[in-house]
């Protein structure tokens, strides 16, 4: 377990399980550090005089492996290194476990020939006799195997529909790693507690070639036992469709379809499980502790011997009291302001990617250094939610990145959400959780076919493209997906140059560019930084009598996200006053509306051709209403550049001793989601319990 | 996938040419009341756990699942427009060949007649006395109209 260790020199406890004593351990690094001189001296990089990494350092804690963040693949590396005999502490900046996959959809595309590929090949149920459907796909749909599952992602001639190329620019060493494990992972979650739904099709970047992808799910039950597969109704979140539970921050859905009546999923199903299974077995966890930096013998050379994380307390948002995790046992309450954490064999990271980090964001796309738009889950990640730590401790100990262009060669990587009127659009969430409150709203979920109904206007109340185009997303190229390529399936030919003709790659392009068009620069954006502003739906009453739209609480609240006027200029002055990214007055809003009756009247939009995508409708019936309209970075691909045991490599191309990484935290690996991360992990775990330490 | 194709041609080829040989006076409004409040409730069951990943629990083509991209709406303004004139043969025949779109024809005949009660009802449309029948023949007489 992790020991807390005493400040005092003498102390006993400062003794590591190989006998080092602090003062020895500082004698060695120090050592280390004349290494590095001899290094400088012929001919090395380094500037001179840098500062040593470990001289001097106090470790606070120590263990064998130490994780940062608790999501997919820092909870999946956990449990494996744990069962693999090494003691492990999870750090994580939220108050609960589970990260992003808490919030997901659960969608497991792994492959190769996994269990759950035997068991729907077979149309047998699972061991617990949960699953009463039968199997979606044929057999020779699951019939996979390694060579073609690692042949699938890493094919050079598949092109989507934004005329990216997803698998081509994979890192060959790293997918090849993955493909090898993704059964030995599939059988790793089964056995934590984690039950599959039939399989169905695959998720983003699982390939065109066969079935690959499940969710997970949990049948209603009186109590909620994750040994039993069993959750209550209420924990659920289903027996009020306004409310959610501290348990299941978003609502589980029907799974029915997928397993049989009574089963219901999502990233619950796979999170808490997960979660359950590392507390039982010994995994610690540290919460309300953001990852900072990497300690490695010297700054560039050496093992890593451990972290620092400073403490991030969050709080509820109504009465400021400590937020707690749903589970506590395992959790050590630290709230020292910075602790330092001695890992003897790794330091796993897996803390997250970079999209809630605009500065970091707009390396890959400038215009999205725009701070009016979140991540995905803000509300249940707080501020220091996919913050680019792991990127940022990374460079600066001297590893290397991957796939930093990968981010735009994946569907919802950044799209427009169809959820209006809450900054956090990228989840349904409702009253119950905790986080709620930093919602405030949980938005209205137009789907792309309410988008008719509206103008969009900019910061300066100006319309800016289509509106009906503006939330389409182009596709991802999945089976069996979105027709990126010309055969799916069993007619998919990998590596075949058809794929990529160009006369089909013309014939197939199915993307708007509408989100390109928002975060366009416009009147208001201003130097330095030319921020492109807000978006707002803008309509009128006759809208809510078309639509049905719920304009009331939980949906939309006195945020800043939601307003409503008796006329267009109240509302222009009421948005200005009341959102915190508004930077200025819309000043055009009225002429805009007044223009876009004068459209709807003549039955021609020249500006954007509307007409021709869809009915235009006058917004002439106060009162008005403006809801916001959100760009939502979701996932990350670059990151840092890991070989095939997520081992983290420097930009010499030499391993960087101790440490690891995975998940959103990695690059070079454009695959979406969750069946990238618990690999990941799946393999860190391994090779961090079996390191032989410093 | 090369069999939906096919059968979706011919729904698509064939129907108008059925409607247009009905006699207009057989023709019923789906607005005259065309399904039993049970049936309507029997269906939202089967929608809830077959067809609202997809299509949201608000039928209107927003999944709850934002990894998920938007379908067509199943109800309401939008659905009626699109359908407008064809009949709910067509409609049945559509959706028994093409939906749950990774298990299509998975359900029961009768189920997804109850489906299209709940998505009918939803629309605002009246119940009646007699349950929609999944019967291809007696579903061509009822034709789909925008609000009157």
């Amino acid at each position: 377990m992790a020991r807390k260790r005493e400040k005092k020199q003498n102390d006993p406890k400062l003794q590591n399980k190989n006998g080092l004593s602090r003062r020895d351990f500082v004698k060695t690094g120090a050592v280390a550090g004349l290494g590095a001189a001899a290094l400088f001296e012929s001919g090395g990089t380094q500037a001179q005089g840098a500062t040593t990494g470990a001289e001097g350092m106090v470790w606070d804690y120590e263990v064998d492996v130490v994780i940062a963040g608790g999501g997919c693949a820092g909870l999946t590396a956990a449990i494996r290194a744990r069962d693999l005999g090494a003691t492990v502490l999870v750090i994580d900046q939220n108050f609960d476990v589970g990260g992003r996959m808490l919030h997901s959809g659960a969608r497991v595309s792994l492959g190769g020939g996994d269990p759950v590929q035997h068991r729907d090949m077979k149309g047998e149920s699972d061991k617990e006799g949960f699953v009463t459907v039968d199997s979606f796909e044929d057999p020779e749909e699951l019939d996979d195997n390694i060579d073609l599952l690692f042949t699938d992602i890493t094919d050079w001639s598949v092109v989507d529909p934004k005329a990216q190329s997803p698998y081509r620019y994979n890192d060959r060493e790293l997918v090849r790693a993955w493909a090898e494990n993704c059964p030995a992972t599939r059988q790793f979650l089964i056995d934590n507690y984690v039950r599959f739904t039939r399989i169905s099709g695959t998720h983003g970047g699982g390939g065109l070639s066969r079935a690959r992808a499940a969710r997970c799910f949990l049948m209603l039950g009186d109590k909620t036992d994750m040994k039993a597969g069993t959750i209550t109704a209420e924990d659920a979140g289903r027996v009020d469709l306004e409310r959610s539970s501290a348990f299941a921050p978003v609502q589980m859905t029907n799974a029915s379809r997928d397993v049989g009546p009574n089963a219901v999923s999502n990233g619950v199903a796979l999170a808490r499980p997960l979660e359950f299974s590392a507390r039982e077995k010994g995994v610690e966890f540290m919460l309300h502790r953001s990852f900072d930096e990497l300690v490695r013998e010297q700054p560039f050379s050496g093992r890593i011997l451990g972290i620092t994380a400073h403490y991030s307390p969050r709080q509820h948002p109504e009465t400021g009291e400590l937020l707690q995790s749903y589970w506590r046992n395992g959790n050590i309450d630290e709230r020292q302001q910075t602790v330092n954490i001695r890992a003897r064999q790794a330091v796993i990271l897996a803390s997250g990617g970079h999209a809630g980090n605009p500065e970091v964001r707009s390396m890959f796309y400038p215009a999205f250094r725009e701070p009016a738009f979140p991540t995905s889950g803000v509300a249940l990640q707080g501020p220091q939610g996919q913050d680019a730590a792991a990127l940022r401790a990374g460079l600066r100990v001297g590893a290397n990145l991957a796939g930093m262009q990968q981010n735009l060669s994946y569907g919802t990587t950044f799209h427009i959400s169809t959820r209006l009127g809450t900054r956090d659009a990228y989840t349904t969430m409702m009253p119950g959780h905790p986080t709620f409150g930093f919602r405030g709203s949980a938005g209205v979920n137009v789907g792309n076919a309410g988008f008719e109904d509206f103008i969009a206007v900019n910061q300066v109340g100006k319309r800016f493209f289509s509106e009906v185009r503006l939330p389409r997303r182009p596709g991802v190229n999945s089976y069996p997906g979105d027709r990126g390529a010309p055969g799916q399936g069993l007619e998919h030919t990998p590596l075949d140059w058809r794929n990529c003709r160009k006369e089909w790659v013309r014939q197939m392009y199915n993307y708007d560019h509408g989100l390109d068009a928002a975060l366009a620069m416009n009147e208001g954006s201003k130097p330095p930084h030319y921020f492109s502003g807000p978006l707002w739906a803008i309509f009128d009453e006759d809208a809510i009598e078309r639509t049905g739209w719920e304009l009331r609480y939980p949906y939309v609240a006195d945020n800043g996200y939601f307003f409503k006027a008796d006329t267009i200029e109240e509302l222009a002055l009421k948005i200005a006053k009341g959102n915190e990214f508004q930077r200025m007055p819309l000043k055009y809003l009225a002429d805009t509306v007044s223009t876009w009756n004068g459209y709807v009247e003549a039955g021609i939009d020249p500006e954007f051709e509307r007409e021709a995508d869809a009915p235009m409708n006058p917004i002439a019936t106060p009162p008005f209403y403006a809801l916001s309209i959100m760009i939502i970075w979701h996932d990350s691909y670059g990151g840092l550049r890991v070989n095939g045991r997520q081992q983290v490599v420097d930009m010499q191309g030499e391993v960087i001793p101790g440490l690891y990484a995975g998940g959103e935290a990695v690059g070079g690996f454009n695959k979406h989601g969750l069946g990238k991360g618990h690999v990941h992990g799946y393999i860190a775990g391994t090779h961090a319990a079996e390191e032989s330490g410093s | 996938m090369k069999i939906v194709v096919a059968v979706l041609t011919l729904v698509f080829m064939t129907a108008p040419i059925a409607l247009a040989q009905q006699e207009i006076d057989q023709m019923t409004s789906v607005w005259e009341g065309v399904f039993t409040e049970a049936q309507a409730n029997r269906g939202q069951a089967v929608y809830d756990g077959a067809c609202g990943l997809c299509h949201g629990r608000r039928l209107n083509g927003a999944p709850d699942d934002p990894d998920m991209r938007s379908t067509p709406p199943l109800a309401r303004a939008k659905f009626l427009r699109e359908w407008e004139g064809r009949s709910l043969a067509v409609l049945f025949e559509y959706t028994r060949a093409t939906m749950p779109e990774n298990n299509p024809g998975s359900l029961t005949d009768e189920e997804f007649v109850d489906v299209i009660a709940y998505m009918l009802s939803v629309s605002g449309m009246p119940a009646a006395d007699e349950e929609l029948q999944p019967d291809p023949q007696s579903l061509a007489r009822s034709v789909i109209q925008q609000q009157p």
